[in-house]
């Protein structure tokens, strides 16, 4: 009888035993999910905006739908348009831009794909400014060109947003300027990159 | 001098002076409110994300450039500066329809809630994980 009652004890404690390896498990497996999703950010209206000084006219235009996704544990970050949704101020302009130099019915989206070279180790939940820079693939008209670019994060009280800002010729993407107006318009278009990133609520 | 070595440089300088004119109208025309357009395609938001994941390419031929009037539910709105992005869909789904209602009619998007039934009209610029429209004006 003593014998039988030592035995179900054992089998209950192995029981328990088993039980709380599972839990843990759970438990550990629940709180790398949490602690995953904690590394992602987005947004679903980045700002991107060109400007492009030329003898005839500045030409200026912005994009406030830029989708964007940064993931803080690996710096990788991700940032698309639709060529269509940039705004210019004057409207011939802005068919122009769509109907010959870009071609939006052709190629409708830009996609940049990057890493933050040199992500801070400074903790981001610390409020700052963090001078990095990123370097990736932008494709643009069909043409895919390497960029290097500086970006600035900015971190207020748990809250991300990154500036960037750098130079592109129109011929490294193979948009083709009309003859008639080819020595009034800049080779050289500098964007810019402005986004407030949200936690990726999973 | 005989009448038509008057009549034709002036006929030549007024056609010079028009076409000008016409050029330097065209070339600083400013985009029409949209309020002032009328609406080529009339759907539900819904349907239109649908048409748009189940077939991207069709749907940017269809839909792109064209000012569309969509109706369906506010799911939120979000301020983005002097612009204010209404997003228009259902919970359950992935994306949504982003109106995007520039300064000029912002205040038309601060009045609306979440949940609310609205029809808005805009410039339908195509879809990243949302169908994007432009310069949008509530109906």
């Amino acid at each position: 009888m003593i014998v039988l009652n030592i035995h179900k004890q054992i089998i209950t404690k192995q029981i328990l035993m088993n039980m709380k390896m599972v839990i843990s498990m759970v438990l550990l497996a629940l709180i790398s999910i949490a602690g995953f999703s904690q590394e992602k950010y987005y947004t679903k209206s980045g700002k991107v905006s060109f400007y492009s000084k030329a003898p005839l006219e500045d030409i200026e235009a912005q994009n406030k739908n830029a989708v964007s996704v940064f993931d803080k544990s690996t710096g990788q970050v991700e940032v698309s348009i639709l060529m269509k949704a940039f705004e210019f101020e004057k409207s011939l302009m802005q068919e122009h831009f769509n109907e010959n130099y870009v071609e939006s019915d052709k190629f409708p989206k830009s996609v940049f794909k990057g890493t933050i070279t040199d992500l801070p180790e400074a903790d981001f939940t610390k409020n700052g400014k963090y001078s990095t820079t990123v370097s990736g693939k932008l494709t643009l008209h069909g043409e895919t060109k390497d960029i290097i670019a500086p970006a600035t994060f900015i971190i207020n009280n748990g809250m991300i947003s990154v500036i960037s800002e750098f130079k592109m010729t129109l011929e490294d993407y193979k948009i083709s300027i009309p003859s008639i107006v080819k020595d009034k318009i800049g080779r050289e278009v500098k964007i810019v990159i402005e986004i407030n990133y949200e936690l990726l609520k999973r | 001098m005989k009448k038509w070595e008057i009549i034709i440089p002036v006929i030549t300088a007024i056609l010079i002076i028009s076409g000008f004119g016409y050029g330097w109208k065209e070339y600083h025309r400013k985009h029409a409110d949209t309020t002032e357009l009328k609406a080529a395609v009339k759907k539900e938001a819904m349907a239109l994300i649908r048409e748009f994941k189940d077939d991207e390419s069709g749907a940017n031929l269809l839909y792109n450039d064209k000012i569309l009037s969509i109706k369906g539910r506010v799911l939120r709105i979000e301020n983005n500066g002097d612009t204010r992005n209404v997003v228009l869909g259902d919970e359950s789904s992935l994306g949504g329809v982003i109106c995007e209602f520039q300064a000029e009619h912002k205040d038309e998007a601060d009045k609306l809630q979440p949940g609310q039934q609205i029809s808005v009209k805009g410039i339908c610029t195509g879809m990243l994980l949302d169908v994007v429209l432009v310069r949008c004006v509530l109906e």
